[in-house]
């Protein structure tokens, strides 16, 4: 039974360091993963090698950011029409200044060119251009070759004969990001030690309202502290290509724009046309990309509205991913694995909050990196947790297989199965699932061998398992026994049948005085022995109720106390009214020695009943105990025999040992084992000789005892006497019938060494016996000292055995 | 004449009874315990000896209702029984009755313990000095003049020693002497009692050699008795 059992008791401690080992280790490789995320993400942050996928969503957003196109930009366009219109681009320089001349009649705010005038035309053409630009202020581009192979970088500027004319002169030209892709302009680009501006930096900075621009800008202060930190920028596109204000130039050329079309705006002039090769590709343009001079315009019109993009600078960027990374591993740690499928939800909100930023706030936070590493994150943990819930499944099933029933059960044939480890695990499951059928099996038929009712029962006493004889039980009451139905019925019917006056359920965690008992059918006496199975927060998970059947030994007590009945009365009182009637008048004609001997007989048999009581008694099972002192009870003893020493001219001493020694014991029964050990001596020692009584402290089973002697005179005792002396029934020592002891009536069946030795067996003490032919014995009983620093031991408990 | 009732089933043991007794009182005979009973109804005894063991109910049962009913609850009453034991002895005691005797009865034990009962009935007062035999008690000076020989004792033993003389014979239940000699609050545990009546075993000389000795009622307490030794001879 405890075989299989013994995983029970055993199983509680031992898992508490499993989960402890593996929390252990879910910290170590929690923290182990957040370093590396945190490496990761720094080493992403410096290389930027995320951008790349961030740019899509870049352009994504900036496709929802569009406003409509603002009224004081106007870009005269050289496209297509105006090419089948006033001939092939480069149009005569003439033709330029009179476009140029157009535009400046209209008095507008400012001009920027997207025509470079890197070569000398004909004088007569420059000087009409010239003369055209000084009409209007008018910015010119610059082109800045970045040095490359070892040559110098070169700086394209227009040629002064025309370029003298100009209001200034900046830098026209985009700057694709590594895909290509055109997103950012730089407000100033240093050049061989000269900072050179952006040429719409030129134009807005130019017009009547610059001072209040300026004021605007210093107001905010980013537009020329960005100016100063030659800051790139994001550019936020108004709309795809087509999206601005567009006059064609050759409308321009002749002159059949209303007049006024140009009054107080800005006015951007350039090549629009396919094949003019001046297109760059943006984030709002399909693939034919954006004419440069459209590209200047969304440059213009950010610049006018104070509405840069401003990309979040290189710490913010780091902090706030780590930020994202590490609220990943504070989830971890409290969601579940089920709650981890929510996870590219995180993702989603990240995009749209990134997004959002940009379309709403002008805030660029690159998200990749956070998503890629709480991706991987993700992905790297999970399977962490599934590998450690894996191993944590295949150990317990392993140690399943070899503890629950491994006693039991046969191992089964085969071993494990091959196949990858969830595969291996199922059919460890499976294994494990046919073992704990078969374990039930087992404790059931366990359960069904006893050949008393047990019932098993959850705490409401609902049943949970039961036996064979349990069913019987049932049965024979007429009362269910199925799973599932209560036991309470039986126990009430015992308890009824009893008298009703004991109580069989509930069942108490502390019972209170000897296990009821309950009559069932046919007169069956049922003790009921409640044992809790297992408790959960104090309370029992459930019982097992074991209905023992003790009947047959409440008839054997019965008898017992019949015996007992027989010995203490039945049987003294005839012999007491042979003694009575001996003393009768008519007995006065018996002679006397015919009377002595009837009485002598009498006597005997009455000690013998006695001595017989003395015994059971000693055999019972309670004593009542109380702390002694020795001496007194050996004062006791030597009193009570006193009239007899003297008859028999012996002398009783007791030595005063000069202290106490204190024992636990029952009064009476100690007192009558002495009595016995004392009446022998003197009934063996010849008149005239002594019998001592004497304590010394002694020790036994290596704690303080007292040793309690009590010695003779007599003749001794040979070795085959001694060997005999405590046999139950043995005869006491008498060698010559014919000796003074055997006539006094001393004989008797040999119960009071017996007596005496039960009795002190049953205080843990031991007797030994010394005898020397000739000289005389020594009965020495050692008895265990009480504590007296314990309480519970002093105190007159005696009275409890009067109830 | 006092009246002595005898209730006891066996006709031999009833008449060796009234034979030891008829020179204390007049005996009135029961063969059962309802007879007697209904008698006390009746009569008036100074005196009763009952058998435990009896043909309708038990000698215990009757006591019982003697000490609860209102008839004649004080009516000192000796258990007669072939009982010996200690736990028959001090059912016996708790139940009510003053004193109990084994069978076989020895004349001498009967007449003693009979005639304790019965001096208790009528106690002589004395100003401070109490008289027993040879035991002259002085209450003034917790003093004991034995032959003319002073002993001095402790208050404590003193009062031990002067309950168990008149007391003499009648067994005490050991919780009545802590009570009674060291107040009914006193914590005082069972083996100081033990060690007292040690103490005065050896200053008073009451030792079956001096003619007294004190018998222990297992389970119950003390018992003082001036011994007959030829009557004490078979009570091993």
């Amino acid at each position: 039974m405890t075989n299989f059992l013994d995983e029970e008791p055993s199983s509680a401690p031992e898992h508490a360091p499993v989960r402890f080992r593996a929390r252990g280790r879910l910290i170590f490789e929690w923290t182990a993963l957040l370093i590396l995320a945190t490496l990761l993400v720094c080493g992403l942050e410096l290389s930027k090698e995320t951008s790349r996928l961030d740019n899509p969503i870049y352009d994504f957003a900036m496709k929802l950011r569009r406003h409509p196109a603002p009224a004081n930009i106007v870009i005269v366009s050289i496209d297509y029409p105006s090419m089948t219109r006033a001939g092939r681009w480069p149009w005569p320089r003439e033709t330029q200044a009179a476009m140029l001349a157009n535009i400046a009649r209209d008095h507008p705010l400012a001009i920027g060119l997207g025509i470079l005038y890197q070569s000398k035309g004909t004088p007569a053409g420059d000087a009409a251009v010239r003369d055209a630009i000084s009409k209007a202020p008018v910015y010119m581009p610059v082109i800045l070759q970045a040095p490359r192979d070892g040559k110098a970088g070169v700086m394209a500027l227009p040629t002064p004969a025309i370029g003298q004319a100009a209001a200034g002169v900046g830098r026209a030209g985009a700057t694709p990001d590594r895909d290509g892709i055109v997103r950012r302009a730089f407000l100033t680009t240093e050049f061989q030690g000269r900072r050179i501006p952006e040429l719409m930096v030129l134009v807005a900075g130019h017009s009547p309202h610059a001072k209040a621009v300026r004021a605007r800008a210093e107001r905010s202060d980013s537009f020329l502290k960005l100016i100063r930190q030659n800051d790139e920028f994001l550019i936020p596109f108004a709309g795809p290509t087509d999206h601005f204000d567009r006059v064609s130039a050759a409308d321009v050329v002749d002159g059949v724009t209303p007049p006024g079309r140009f009054t107080g705006k800005y006015v951007l002039v350039g090549a629009t046309a396919p094949g003019l090769l001046d297109n760059y590709p943006t984030p709002v343009s399909g693939a034919d990309g954006m004419p440069n001079i459209e590209l200047e315009a969304n440059i213009l019109d950010a610049l006018l509205r104070h509405k840069l993009i401003h990309e979040l600078p290189y710490g913010g960027n780091l902090a706030l991913t780590l930020l994202l990374v590490w609220a990943l591993f504070a989830e971890l740690l409290w969601l579940r694995p089920t709650q981890f499928a929510y996870q590219p939800v995180g993702s989603l909100i990240i995009f749209g909050a990134s997004v959002a930023a940009l379309v709403i706030w002008g805030v660029w936070f690159p998200p990749m990196t956070a998503v890629i590493v709480r991706t991987l994150v993700q992905i790297v943990w999970s399977s962490r947790r599934l590998q450690a819930a894996s191993d944590y499944f295949a150990r317990e099933l392993a140690e399943l297989q070899t503890r629950a029933g491994g006693a039991v059960m046969q191992p089964r044939a085969g071993g494990l199965a091959m196949g990858d480890s969830v595969a291996r695990q199922m059919v460890l499951i499976d294994e494990t699932r046919q073992r704990i059928r078969e374990l039930r099996r087992f404790v059931s038929g366990v359960l069904a061998n006893f050949p008393d009712p047990v019932f098993v029962v959850t705490p409401r006493g609902r049943i949970i398992m039961f036996n064979h004889a349990g069913t019987l039980l049932g049965q024979r009451l007429g009362r269910a026994t199925d799973p599932g139905a209560p036991l309470q019925p039986i126990l009430e019917d015992l308890a009824k049948a009893a008298g009703g006056k004991v109580k069989l359920w509930p069942p108490s965690l502390t019972p209170e005085g000897p296990p009821p008992r309950g009559v069932g059918p046919g007169g069956r006496i049922y003790e009921a022995r409640y044992t809790p199975t297992g408790e959960l927060e104090g309370e029992p998970r459930g019982w097992t109720i074991h209905l023992v059947d003790v009947t047959d030994l409440v008839a054997a007590m019965r008898q017992r106390e019949e015996a007992m009945q027989l010995f203490t009365h039945d049987m003294r009182a005839p012999q007491s009214a042979i003694l009575a009637a001996l003393e009768h008048e008519d007995f006065r004609a018996v002679p006397k020695a015919l009377r002595d001997r009837i009485e002598q007989n009498a006597l005997r048999t009455l000690s013998l009943a006695e001595n017989f009581v003395r015994l059971a008694q000693a055999e019972a099972a309670d004593y009542a105990l109380a702390p002694i002192d020795l001496f007194h009870l050996l004062g006791d003893a030597a009193d009570a025999l006193w009239a007899i020493a003297e008859a028999a001219g012996v002398r009783i001493i007791v030595e005063d040992p000069g202290r106490e020694f204190v024992v636990n014991a029952d009064r009476g029964l100690l007192a009558r084992a002495f009595i016995n050990l004392v009446d022998n001596a003197v009934k063996f020692s010849p008149p005239g000789k002594i019998v001592t009584c004497s304590l010394a402290e002694a020790t036994l089973r290596g704690r303080p005892a007292v040793a309690c002697a009590i010695a003779d005179e007599a003749r001794g005792l040979s070795q085959a006497q001694q060997a005999s002396l405590f046999k139950r029934f043995a005869r006491p020592p008498v060698d010559d019938p014919d000796s003074e002891t055997a006539t006094m009536g001393t004989t008797g069946v040999g119960l009071g060494l017996t007596v005496v030795q039960t009795v002190v067996s049953r205080h843990d003490g031991v007797i030994d016996c010394r005898s020397e032919l000739g000289k005389g014995t020594v009965f020495t009983v050692t008895l265990p000292l009480c504590d007296e620093a314990d309480p519970s031991a002093s105190g007159p408990r005696e009275a409890s055995r009067q109830g | 004449m006092r009246k002595i009732a005898v209730v006891e089933d066996d006709p031999d043991e009833l008449s060796r009874l009234t034979g030891m007794l008829e020179t204390l009182g007049q005996c009135v005979l029961f063969g059962d315990g309802q007879s007697f009973l209904k008698a006390l109804h009746r009569d008036t005894f100074d005196l009763a000896c009952i058998d435990w063991n009896l043909p309708d109910v038990t000698g215990v049962e009757v006591v019982k209702r003697i000490r609860g009913g209102s008839l004649a609850p004080t009516l000192p009453i000796i258990m007669i029984t072939a009982r010996s034991t200690d736990d028959d002895v001090v059912t016996g005691l708790v139940s009510g009755a003053d004193d109990y005797v084994t069978k076989p009865v020895r004349k001498a034990v009967l007449l003693a313990r009979v005639d304790t009962l019965l001096r208790r009935l009528s106690p002589q007062a004395d100003d401070h000095l109490e008289r027993f035999n040879d035991y002259i008690f002085d209450r003034s000076r917790d003093v004991v003049t034995i032959r003319g020989e002073e002993k001095v004792l402790t208050t404590k033993e003193f009062n031990l020693a002067l309950l168990l003389f008149r007391n003499l014979h009648r067994p005490l239940a050991r919780s009545y002497m802590l009570e009674e000699v060291w107040g009914p609050s006193a914590k005082v545990s069972s083996r100081t009692l033990d060690t007292h009546v040690c103490r005065l075993k050896t200053k008073l000389g009451l030792t079956p050699a001096n003619g007294y000795s004190f018998g222990p009622v297992y389970g119950f307490g003390y018992r003082l008795e001036k011994a007959n030794p030829a009557a004490e001879l078979a009570a091993g």
